[in-house]
C-alpha cells in the first residue's frame, strides 16, 4: 500500500490525521463540555418558562372545566330541573347525556341539590359518595384536586342564591387526558400544600426519588402555584435524559464524523490509489528509461485525465528530449571523437617527433658509415689483393704500406672508433623507436577497447610516452608508481583516453601559469588505498578557481578563450571514470601550489554500483 | 265538713291547675313551622305568610295559647327549592312540639315535600301554593290542608275571566314545573269544556331568559290574551319584554297570582301601565269580606311591622290572610284534639267547627274529602296599581 500511496498523503494520514484527530477530539470535548453547561443553563431557563407554560396550560385546561361547569350551571334546564322535581326526569337525563365534558368523556357531570345530593348526571348510579364531594362548599365555585378525583363545582344560582351545584368530576382514570402531556415532554407533578403528590404525569416516576436526586442535580424542577387552587405544579426535567439527547447527538456526531472521516479517507485512498496506480506505473516506466532510446519510447497513457495529460506531456517531452539528447549525444560523440582525434593528433605529432630524433641520428650515423665506408672498402680491396701476393714479400710489403697509407689517409682508426659510437647510437635509436612503436601499439591496440585485466602503471607509462610531445616543452613528468599495484579490470582505451586528457589538462594548466622552462612539473603517482586504486595527477599549474569548481566536469565548460578548448576533456574523463568504471574523479587544490586530480578505481573484479561523484576541496 | 270538702276540692283544683300550667310551661311552646321562600325570588310571599302567621299566633298566645301552651313560629327558608323544602320538613319532623308546617308559595316545593310530610305525619298547611296535586295527592290519610287557590279551580276561573273580557284566542304561557303542568291541565280542561283549544302553549324554564323566548314562540300563535303561570322573577321578565313591544303588539295578560309573591310590583312599577295585566287574587284588605276583622288585622299589622301604614302597604296580602286563618284553624284543631299529636290534630282539622275567618267563613274549613278551604267563589281578579298595590277589580 505504501508504494501505491502518495507520499504527501502518507504524511498527511500518518501524522496530520492523528494530530488532527487528537486536536479535534479535544476541541470536541471542550465544545461538548461548554455545550452541556450551556444546555443545562438554557434548560433551567427553559424549564422556568416551561413551568409557566405548563401552569398556564393546565390552568387553562382546568379553567375550561370551570367554564364548562359554569355554562351548564346557568342553563335554564338546570335551574328548572332543581325546581321541577316531578318533571325533570323527562329532560334532565337527556340533557346530561348530551353533554360532552372537556378532556375526557369519562368525566361525570352531575347536578347536585343544595346539600350535594345527586339529582341527575350523565352516568347512571352516580352518587355523592362516588363523587367524593362531602368536603365541597357548594356555595362557592371551586376546583378541588385530590389524588382520587378532580372535582369542579359550580353553584347553580337562582335569584342570587345558590340552589344547587354542577359537579364535574374526573376520576384518576381520566387524569392523563385531563392534565394532558407536557408540550415539551417534561414530567410534572401536582402536589398539595403538604407536598403530597396528587398526580404524576409519569407513573413510574416518584417525586421523592426526584427530590433525592436533587443533590446530584440529576433533576431540575420548577415549582409553581396552580392557578387559584392551593395546589402546586412541579415540572421536572431529567437532565440525564436531556443530556442523553445531547449524548446521542454527540454519538451521532462522532459516528457521523467517523463515517465522514472514513468515507473521506476511503475516498482519499481510493483517489490516491486511483491516481497512484497510474502514477506508479508512470514512475516504473520512467525508471525503466536508462537511455535516450528508452526516453523516446512512449509511456502508457492511462488513469485520470491529469495523469494521462502528464504521460502525454512526458511522452512529448521524451520525444523532444530524446531527440535533443540524441543530438547532444551525437554532438558529444563527435566532440569526444574530435577530442580523441585531437589527442591522437597530438600523440601522433609527439610520436613522430619522438621517432624523428632517433631516426635522424640513426640516419646521420648510417650516413657517416656510408660516407666513410670507401676508405674501409679501399683497405679491404688492398687486403683482398694481398691474398694474391702471398709469398711476395714486397708486394706484400708494398701492399701493407698501401694499407698503412690508406689507413692514414682515411683516418680509419677514428672512423672505426666512430663507427662503434654510431652503431651504438643507432642501435639505441632503434630501441627507442621500437619502444615508442610498442607503446603506441599498446596505446592504440584494438584489444584496449574491451574490459580486461590491465596494468595501470603500464598504461601510465605509455601515456606519458605518447604524450611526451605535449608536456615536454612545458613540464617534466615524474612518475611515482606503486610497483606492487595489481592489474585492475578496466577498459584500457578509456583509461588511456582519461590519462591523456588529464596530462594534457595539467600541461595546459602549467602552460597557462606561464612558468619558466624547467619549473613545470607533473607528478603522477599510483597507490592502493582501502581496496581501491588511487591515481593522482598533480601539477603546479594555474589551479582551478573556486568560482568554477562546481562546473569543472560539466561538458563544454572551459576557461579557455573561444576556439582554444572544447571543454570536453574533463567531462569525458569524468564520464569514463565515474559512469563507465564506477570510479571516482575529484580534484583538490593543495597548499603547495599543486592541483591534484584523483582517480579512484575499484580493485575488485566485479564492478560496484556507480558512486556519485564528489567534488572536494580538501 | 262540707266547707272542708269544698276547700279541699278547691285546693286540689288549684293544685291540678298549677300542675297543668307548670306541665304546659315545661312542655314548651307548640311549634308551628314555616317552610317558605323567605329570601329569594318569591320572598315577599314568605314574608307575608310569616306576618300573617305571627299575627295569628300573637293573638292566640295573647288569649292564652292553645292547650295552655303558647304557639311559636319556627321559620325555615326553602327559597323555592324543593330539596331544601324536603329537608325543612324532615328537620321540623325531628323537632319536638312541632305540630304543623305552614308552606309557601311554590307548588313544586310542596309537591316534593309530600312524601316527607306523610312519612313523618307532618301536618302541612298551605297558604299559597295552588297546585292541585298538593292537596289531591293520593295520600291517605292526607296531611295537607290548604287555605288558598286550587289550580283546578283557578284554571277555569282564568279562562272564564278571559272569555268574559272578550278574548277568543287564549294562549297559555306556563312555567315548566308541577305548578305549570297543574295549571295546564286545569286551563285546558276549562277550554275543552267550552269546546276551545289553547291558541298557543309555551313553556318556559325558571330564570329570566327563557320566558322571553317562550313569549316569542307564543306570539306566533297570535293570541289575544295570555294566561300566565309564573312567579315574580319570570313574570317580571315577561312584563318587561311585553312593554318593549309596540303597543299594538302587546298582548293582555291574565296571570296566576305567583307574580305577586316577589318583587314584581316594586321592579315593574314603571311599566305596569304599559301592559294590560290582571292577576288572580283571593282576599284583599282593600275590599275585605269582613271589614271588622280586616281592620283589626291591618291595625295589628301596621303596629307590628315597620313601614306599613295602611292596608295598601301590606305585601302579598293573600299570603298573610291565608296564613292568619290557617293558624287559627290549626289552633282550633289542636284545641279540638286536645293534643299536639299530629295525626290527632290532622283528624281534628277534618272535623273543625264553623269558623269565621279573615278570608271567609269556614263552614267547615275542611272535611275528610275536602282539604281545600277556598273555592272559586273566593277568587277575584286584581290589577297592580302604580304604587304596586294589588287592587281588586
Amino acid at each position: 500500500m505504501q508504494q501505491n500511496f502518495p507520499t504527501l498523503l502518507r504524511s498527511a494520514l500518518g501524522i496530520l490525521l492523528p494530530v488532527s484527530l487528537v486536536v479535534l477530539t479535544l476541541i470536541w470535548l471542550g465544545t461538548n463540555f461548554f455545550l452541556q453547561r450551556s444546555v443545562e443553563n438554557e434548560l433551567r431557563v427553559h424549564l422556568e418558562a416551561n413551568g409557566q407554560r405548563e401552569v398556564a396550560r393546565i390552568t387553562t385546561r382546568l379553567a375550561s372545566l370551570s367554564a364548562f361547569a359554569r355554562t351548564v350551571a346557568i342553563n335554564d334546564l338546570i335551574i328548572n330541573g332543581l325546581i321541577d322535581v316531578d318533571g325533570r326526569a323527562s329532560y334532565l337525563p337527556t340533557f346530561f347525556r348530551s353533554l360532552a365534558p372537556p378532556a375526557s368523556s369519562g368525566a361525570i357531570v352531575a347536578l347536585l341539590d343544595y346539600r350535594g345530593r345527586v339529582i341527575a348526571s350523565n352516568s347512571p348510579g352516580t352518587s355523592a359518595g362516588s363523587l367524593n364531594i362531602y368536603n365541597l362548599d357548594l356555595e362557592k365555585s371551586s376546583l378541588v384536586i385530590t389524588r382520587s378525583a378532580v372535582n369542579v363545582l359550580e353553584p347553580v344560582m337562582y335569584n342570587g342564591f345558590v340552589e344547587g351545584a354542577i359537579i364535574l368530576s374526573y376520576s384518576p382514570l381520566d387524569f392523563p387526558a385531563l392534565y394532558g402531556h407536557s408540550r415539551f415532554g417534561d414530567d410534572f407533578f401536582i402536589i398539595n400544600d403538604r407536598d403530597v403528590v396528587l398526580y404524576g404525569s409519569n407513573p413510574s416516576l416518584s417525586l421523592a426519588e426526584i427530590k433525592k436526586d436533587f443533590q446530584s442535580e440529576t433533576w431540575i424542577t420548577v415549582n409553581k402555584d396552580l392557578g387559584s387552587t392551593d395546589r402546586k405544579l412541579i415540572v421536572a426535567v431529567n437532565l440525564q435524559s436531556r443530556q442523553k439527547l445531547l449524548t446521542d447527538f454527540n454519538i451521532a456526531q462522532i459516528v457521523g464524523l467517523v463515517l465522514f472521516g472514513s468515507a473521506f479517507i476511503g475516498l482519499l485512498v481510493f483517489a490516491a490509489k486511483f491516481m497512484t496506480r497510474p502514477l506508479s506505473s508512470l514512475a516504473s516506466e520512467i525508471s525503466d528509461i536508462h537511455n535516450v532510446q528508452g526516453l523516446v519510447v512512449p509511456l502508457k497513457v492511462e488513469g485520470p485525465s491529469e495523469i494521462a495529460r502528464l504521460a502525454i506531456a512526458f511522452n512529448e517531452m521524451g520525444q523532444s528530449l530524446g531527440a535533443a539528447l540524441l543530438k547532444e549525444q551525437m554532438l558529444e560523440l563527435n566532440l569526444r571523437q574530435a577530442k580523441k582525434l585531437e589527442s591522437v593528433g597530438q600523440m601522433a605529432c609527439g610520436v613522430a617527433h619522438e621517432l624523428n630524433t632517433p631516426c635522424q641520428y640513426i640516419g646521420d650515423n648510417l650516413r657517416f658509415v656510408d660516407q666513410n665506408m670507401s676508405g674501409i672498402f679501399d683497405v679491404i680491396e688492398v687486403i683482398t689483393r694481398l691474398e694474391n701476393d702471398i709469398g711476395d714479400p714486397e708486394a706484400t710489403e708494398e701492399k701493407l704500406q698501401t694499407i698503412i697509407e690508406l689507413v692514414k689517409s682515411h683516418d680509419l682508426n677514428y672512423i672505426l672508433k666512430e663507427f662503434r659510437v654510431a652503431t651504438a647510437e643507432s642501435l639505441e635509436g632503434i630501441i627507442k623507436v621500437s619502444g615508442i612503436i610498442s607503446a603506441l601499439q599498446e596505446f592504440s591496440s584494438p584489444m584496449a577497447q574491451n574490459f580486461a585485466q590491465t596494468s595501470i602503471n603500464q598504461l601510465l607509462q605509455n601515456a606519458v610516452i605518447v604524450s611526451r610531445n605535449v608536456w615536454h616543452d612545458f613540464a617534466d613528468v615524474k612518475l611515482d608508481l606503486d610497483e606492487t599495484l595489481p592489474e585492475i579490470h578496466c577498459c584500457a582505451a578509456d583509461i588511456n583516453q582519461v590519462l591523456l586528457n588529464m596530462i594534457m589538462n595539467s600541461t595546459r594548466a602549467i602552460e597557462d601559469s606561464c612558468r619558466n622552462e624547467g619549473e613545470g612539473l607533473i607528478v603522477i603517482s599510483t597507490r592502493q588505498e582501502c581496496g581501491n586504486l588511487e591515481l593522482r595527477i598533480a601539477d603546479n599549474g594555474c589551479g582551478i578557481p573556486d568560482a568554477v569548481r562546481d562546473r569543472v566536469f560539466d561538458p563544454f565548460f572551459t576557461t579557455k578563450e573561444h576556439g582554444q578548448g572544447t571543454g570536453h576533456g574533463l567531462a569525458v574523463a569524468y564520464d569514463l571514470i565515474v559512469n563507465k568504471h564506477c570510479g571516482v574523479l575529484e580534484f583538490e587544490n593543495s597548499d603547495n601550489g599543486f592541483t591534484t586530480f584523483l582517480i579512484r578505481l575499484p580493485l575488485e573484479t566485479e564492478l560496484p554500483q556507480p558512486v556519485s561523484a564528489a567534488v572536494s576541496n580538501q | 265538713m262540707s266547707w272542708l270538702i269544698r276547700f279541699c276540692a278547691l285546693v286540689s283544683t288549684f293544685v291540678f291547675f298549677l300542675i297543668f300550667i307548670m306541665a304546659a310551661k315545661a312542655a314548651g311552646p307548640i311549634i308551628i313551622g314555616l317552610d317558605a321562600d323567605m329570601s329569594s325570588g318569591s320572598a315577599r310571599s314568605g314574608q307575608s305568610i310569616k306576618r300573617g302567621a305571627e299575627l295569628a299566633i300573637y293573638e292566640i298566645n295573647k288569649s292564652g295559647g292553645v292547650l295552655g301552651r303558647n304557639l311559636k313560629l319556627q321559620i325555615r327558608d326553602h327559597r323555592g327549592n324543593p330539596s331544601r323544602g324536603v329537608d325543612n320538613i324532615v328537620a321540623f319532623s325531628g323537632m319536638t312540639n312541632v305540630v304543623a308546617v305552614i308552606g309557601g308559595l311554590h307548588t313544586p316545593v310542596a309537591l316534593h315535600e309530600l312524601e316527607a310530610i306523610h312519612t313523618n305525619k307532618m301536618l302541612y298547611l298551605g297558604p299559597w301554593a295552588a297546585g292541585t296535586p298538593i292537596v289531591k295527592n293520593g295520600y291517605q290519610p292526607n296531611y295537607v290542608f290548604r287555605v288558598s287557590v286550587r289550580d283546578e279551580f283557578a284554571g277555569g276561573y282564568l279562562v272564564e275571566q278571559a272569555l268574559k273580557r272578550g278574548h277568543k284566542r287564549i294562549a297559555l304561557l306556563l312555567e315548566n314545573t308541577g305548578w305549570g303542568r297543574s295549571n295546564e291541565r286545569a286551563m285546558k280542561k276549562a277550554l275543552y269544556r267550552r269546546d276551545m283549544n289553547p291558541a298557543g302553549l309555551a313553556w318556559f324554564h325558571w330564570g329570566p331568559t327563557d320566558i322571553q323566548a317562550a313569549l316569542v314562540d307564543l306570539e306566533k300563535s297570535q293570541p289575544d290574551v295570555i294566561l300566565l303561570v309564573a312567579n315574580a322573577p319570570e313574570g317580571l321578565a315577561l312584563i318587561r319584554a311585553m312593554a318593549k313591544r309596540p303597543k299594538d303588539r302587546r298582548i293582555p295578560i291574565l296571570s296566576h297570582w305567583g307574580i305577586s309573591g316577589g318583587e314584581f310590583a316594586s321592579q315593574a312599577k314603571n311599566i305596569l301601565n304599559e301592559v294590560d295585566l290582571l292577576l288572580l287574587q283571593t282576599f284583599s284588605f282593600l275590599d275585605p269580606v269582613f271589614p271588622e276583622k280586616s281592620d283589626k288585622f291591618v291595625t295589628a299589622y301596621t303596629a307590628r311591622y315597620p313601614n306599613v301604614f295602611s292596608a295598601r302597604d301590606i305585601i302579598a296580602p293573600v299570603g298573610a290572610a291565608h296564613a292568619f286563618d290557617l293558624v287559627y284553624l290549626l289552633a282550633k284543631a289542636i284545641e279540638k284534639a286536645g293534643t299536639i299529636d299530629r295525626p290527632a290534630v290532622r283528624d281534628a282539622m277534618e272535623n273543625l267547627d264553623k269558623y269565621n275567618g279573615l278570608v271567609r267563613v269556614y263552614d267547615p274549613a275542611f272535611t275528610a274529602t275536602r282539604h281545600d278551604a277556598l273555592d272559586v267563589e273566593d277568587f277575584r281578579m286584581a290589577r297592580f296599581a302604580e304604587d304596586g298595590t294589588i287592587v281588586p277589580q
